[in-house]
C-alpha cells in the first residue's frame, strides 16, 4: 500500500535521527491504536518506543510524566518511549508526519486491536506495527504480521492479472518440484529457464533472486501485488514474503474456498490463519512447514489428504474432542515435531493424544493454557516428549499468546515471549516463576523478545537463578 | 428499539450489519446506521433488501466511511439524527429555520448542547432532541449540568430518541451496560415510546454477553 509505504519510509528516517541522536538504543517499534468516537474520526494513534535490545520489551511500562503513588512503577533501563523520555523524538516531541485523523488510519488501521479506549494508557491500546533495528551502518524497517483486523485490507482481488506462468502446464510441473524441495535451488533454476525463454515475467524475478542480485528486492517491492495475484483477496500483501520469487511465509483470512488449490499457495512453507477463515488448506501445498492454528475445518481437510505432509509445526485450535480423535488417527503428520494445541481441551485428551504413539519424532508439545503452568509442569515426563511448553493464552484486551515455559530435558526451564500483549509484562512471568520449582530458568529470544541481563536480575530471587 | 451500527464500529458495514440483525432479528430490533464502518459499494442495496428496520444517524453514509454534517452553520446529511457541531459553530440560526430540522443530539463539553446551560435553552427553545445517556452522565461528572437540569431534561417532552452505553464519566467510551448503568432505568422507560438506541461496543462480547445487553433494555434481564 502506497500511503502504509510513505509511513514507513517517514519511520525510518525518525529511526535514523533516534539512532544517530541515541547510540545504544537498537531498536524502535512503531506502535498503533484507535479508539473509536461516535464521531467516527476514528484517528490512528501512534506510540515511539526506543530500546537499547534487538526487540523493545513490550508491553512498555513506565512512570511517563506522572507519578501514581498507589500505583508506582519501576522504568526498565534501556526502555524510552516518549513518555519517559521526552527527548526522544527531540523537537516539537511528536512525529509531525503522522496524520492520525486521515492518513494514519488508512495506513494502520489493520494492525489496531479492538479494545481501545480512551480511558486506557498507551501500552494497553498500543500494538506494535512496525520496527526499526539498527544493523551497523543500516537500518532494517519490518512491519510486524499478523495484522489484527484483515478484514480491513482485504477489500477483495486487485485488478492485477494472474501470472501467466499460472496457466502454463509445464511451467507447473517444474513449479511442483520447487514446491516439492522448496530449500533447493536447482529446480527454481530449471523453472527460472523455462520462463525466460517464454518470456514470463517471474522467470526474471527468479533468475535474479538465485544469482543474489539487488535488483530481486526491488522487483519484488515494486510488483508485489502482481506476484500476488489474485489471492490478494485472502493474503494481506503487506506482511506476505518471498523467498526466492515464490510465495513463502503468510497470513491468511479466505471468506470462502475460492481459492482452494492455487498454484501460488503451493510454495508457502508458514501459514497462518486468521481466526474464522475458511479452509483453503489443499494437497498441493506441499512446501507447508508450519500451519495454524487450524480450526476443524482445516484439520478435515488435513487429514483427507491423499498423501503425506512436510509438516513439522502444526497449532490447532480444539473445539470437540473429534479433533483429537483426528489428529490421533491420522498417519499424514511424519515429519511433526512440534504440535500447539489451544482452544477447549483437557489433560486427559493431550494424555491420549501423545501416548499414541503415533510421532515418535515429536520434539515439543506446546498447550496453550489460560489456567497457567501449575497443572502441566508435572506432566512431561508421563507425556513423554522431550519439551513441553506451557503457554499463557491472553485475552485482554487483545486476544494473544503470551509468556511460554519450556520444560525441558534435565530439568531445564526456559522462558519467552510468543506474542505482544499488555498482559505480558515482567511482572506477570515473575509471578509465573515463583511457582516454578526449577532453581535455574533461561530466558531466550524470541521474535516477540530479546533477554537482557536486567530481565534476569529483576526476575531472579531466592532459590530459583535466571540466566 | 435499536441497535446502532456502530456496536461494531469498523468492521466491514455488510458484515457489521448481518449479525446485528441476526442478534435482534427474534426480538423485532431495527439498525440505527451509523458513520465508522468500512463501506461497501453494495451496502445500500443490502440493506434495501432487508427487513430489518434502520435509522440513520449522524455522518452515516452508504458509500464512505463518515461524511461531513456540518457546513458553514447548516446541516449536510438527511439523517433523522445527529450531533450538533462543535462549541462555538453555528447552527442554530440554520435549525430554526429548517423546515424539518433533524433530531439534534444532547453532547458533553466540547460540543454545542454540551452544557446544561445549553440544554436548558433547547428545552426552553422547545427543541427535538435525542438524549443520549452517557452523554448526559459526562455532564454530570464534569460538572456542565446540574441535577436539577438533568431531572427537567428526563421530563422533557420533545425527547424523540434516547441512546444508551455506559462510561465512567470522563470519556464517551461506549461500554456495555449494566441494569445499573446512569440513566439505564430511565432510558427503558423512556425508551418504550420513542426510538431506543443501544451503542456500546460489542466487538469482544460473545453471542450471549450480546444478548444480555439487549434484555436489560427489553426488561428481560
Amino acid at each position: 500500500m502506497e500511503i502504509r509505504d510513505t509511513y514507513l519510509a517517514q519511520f525510518r528516517a525518525t529511526a535514523q535521527d533516534i539512532f544517530a541522536k541515541h547510540p545504544r538504543v537498537r531498536s524502535i517499534v512503531l506502535a498503533v491504536s484507535q479508539y473509536w468516537a461516535d464521531e467516527a474520526n476514528d484517528a490512528v494513534h501512534d506510540f515511539i518506543v526506543a530500546s537499547e535490545r534487538d526487540t523493545p520489551l513490550w508491553p512498555h511500562v513506565c512512570n511517563g510524566r506522572w507519578y501514581d503513588d498507589d500505583n508506582p512503577v519501576v522504568d526498565v533501563p534501556g526502555e524510552l518511549c516518549t513518555r519517559c523520555a521526552e527527548e526522544l523524538l527531540g523537537e516539537p516531541g511528536y512525529l509531525q508526519w503522522w496524520y492520525d485523523n486521515g492518513d494514519a488510519i488508512t495506513a494502520f488501521e489493520a494492525f489496531c486491536h479492538e479494545s481501545g479506549s480512551q480511558d486506557q494508557t498507551d501500552a494497553i491500546n498500543s500494538l506494535p506495527a512496525a520496527i526499526a533495528r539498527k544493523r551497523g551502518d543500516t537500518i532494517d524497517v519490518e512491519l510486524l504480521g499478523p495484522v489484527q483486523r484483515p478484514h480491513s485490507i482485504l477489500h477483495g482481488e486487485s485488478d492485477e492479472p494472474a501470472d501467466r506462468m499460472w496457466f502454463d502446464t509445464r511451467a507447473l510441473e517444474l513449479y511442483d518440484q520447487v514446491c516439492a524441495s522448496p530449500a533447493e535451488d536447482g529446480p527454481r533454476r530449471v523453472l527460472a529457464d523455462y520462463l525466460l525463454e517464454r518470456e514470463m515475467p517471474r522467470g526474471e524475478l527468479l533468475a535474479h533472486a538465485l544469482a543474489g542480485s539487488p535488483t530481486y528486492a526491488e522487483l519484488l517491492a515494486r510488483n508485489k501485488l502482481e506476484w500476488l495475484a489474485p489471492l490478494d483477496g485472502i493474503v494481506p500483501v503487506d506482511t506476505a514474503r518471498f523467498d526466492r520469487g515464490f510465495l513463502s511465509d503468510i497470513e491468511m483470512f479466505a471468506v470462502d474456498r475460492e481459492h482452494r488449490g492455487h498454484p501460488g499457495l503451493a510454495s508457502v512453507e508458514r501459514l497462518y490463519i486468521h481466526a474464522r477463515s475458511a479452509s483453503v488448506l489443499d494437497p498441493s501445498m506441499r512446501a507447508l512447514r508450519e500451519l495454524g492454528p487450524i480450526n476443524r475445518t482445516w484439520l478435515e481437510d488435513l487429514v483427507a489428504a491423499p498423501r503425506p505432509w512436510a509438516i513439522e509445526t502444526l497449532d490447532v485450535d480444539i473445539s470437540d474432542p473429534g479433533m483429537f480423535s483426528m489428529l490421533r488417527e491420522t498417519e499424514l503428520l511424519p515429519a511433526l515435531r512440534h504440535l500447539i494445541v489451544r482452544g477447549d481441551f483437557n489433560e486427559q485428551s493431550i494424555t491420549s493424544l501423545v501416548r499414541t504413539r503415533r510421532w515418535p519424532q515429536l520434539d515439543r508439545l506446546t498447550i496453550v493454557d489460560s489456567l497457567g503452568h501449575a497443572s502441566w509442569q508435572a506432566r512431561r515426563a508421563p507425556l513423554g516428549v522431550p519439551w513441553l511448553a506451557i503457554r499463557m493464552a491472553c485475552s485482554d484486551p487483545v486476544r494473544a499468546d503470551g509468556w511460554e515455559l519450556a520444560f525441558g530435558p534435565n530439568s531445564a526451564c526456559e522462558v519467552t515471549l510468543r506474542g505482544f500483549t499488555p498482559e505480558a509484562t515482567r511482572e506477570a512471568l515473575q509471578k509465573l516463576l515463583a511457582s516454578v520449582p526449577m532453581r535455574t530458568v533461561k530466558l531466550v529470544a524470541s521474535r516477540y523478545y530479546a533477554p537482557s541481563a536486567d530481565d534476569a536480575a529483576f526476575l531472579s530471587r531466592d532459590g530459583q537463578v535466571v540466566t | 428499539m435499536f441497535v446502532a451500527l456502530s456496536c461494531l464500529q469498523g468492521r466491514p458495514s455488510i458484515a457489521a450489519f448481518d449479525e446485528l440483525a441476526t442478534l435482534g432479528r427474534d426480538l423485532g430490533i431495527g439498525i440505527q446506521l451509523t458513520p465508522g464502518n468500512l463501506p461497501d459499494p453494495r451496502f445500500a442495496a443490502h440493506v434495501a433488501g432487508s427487513p430489518t428496520a434502520t435509522r440513520r444517524h449522524h455522518g452515516f453514509s452508504y458509500v464512505t466511511r463518515v461524511q461531513q454534517v456540518w457546513s458553514e452553520g447548516a446541516c449536510t446529511t438527511d439523517a433523522e439524527s445527529v450531533h450538533p457541531p462543535k462549541a462555538g459553530e453555528p447552527w442554530r440560526a440554520w435549525f430554526e429555520r429548517a423546515a424539518s430540522p433533524p433530531i439534534i443530539e444532547v453532547m458533553y463539553p466540547g460540543y454545542e448542547l454540551g452544557t446544561g446551560d445549553e440544554v436548558e435553552r433547547a428545552m426552553t427553545d422547545g427543541l427535538v432532541v435525542a438524549v443520549d445517556i452517557s452523554h448526559a452522565f459526562i455532564q454530570l461528572t464534569a460538572g456542565a449540568m446540574t441535577g436539577a437540569t438533568w431531572r427537567r431534561l428526563q421530563a422533557y417532552e420533545r425527547i424523540a430518541e434516547v441512546h444508551v452505553s455506559a462510561n465512567r464519566g470522563q470519556f464517551d467510551t461506549h461500554q456495555p451496560i449494566a441494569r445499573d448503568t446512569f440513566g439505564v432505568a430511565w432510558a427503558r422507560e423512556r425508551g418504550a415510546h420513542v426510538p431506543l438506541v443501544l451503542e456500546c461496543y460489542m466487538h469482544r462480547l460473545s453471542d450471549a454477553q450480546r444478548r444480555a445487553q439487549l434484555a436489560i433494555l427489553t426488561g428481560s434481564a
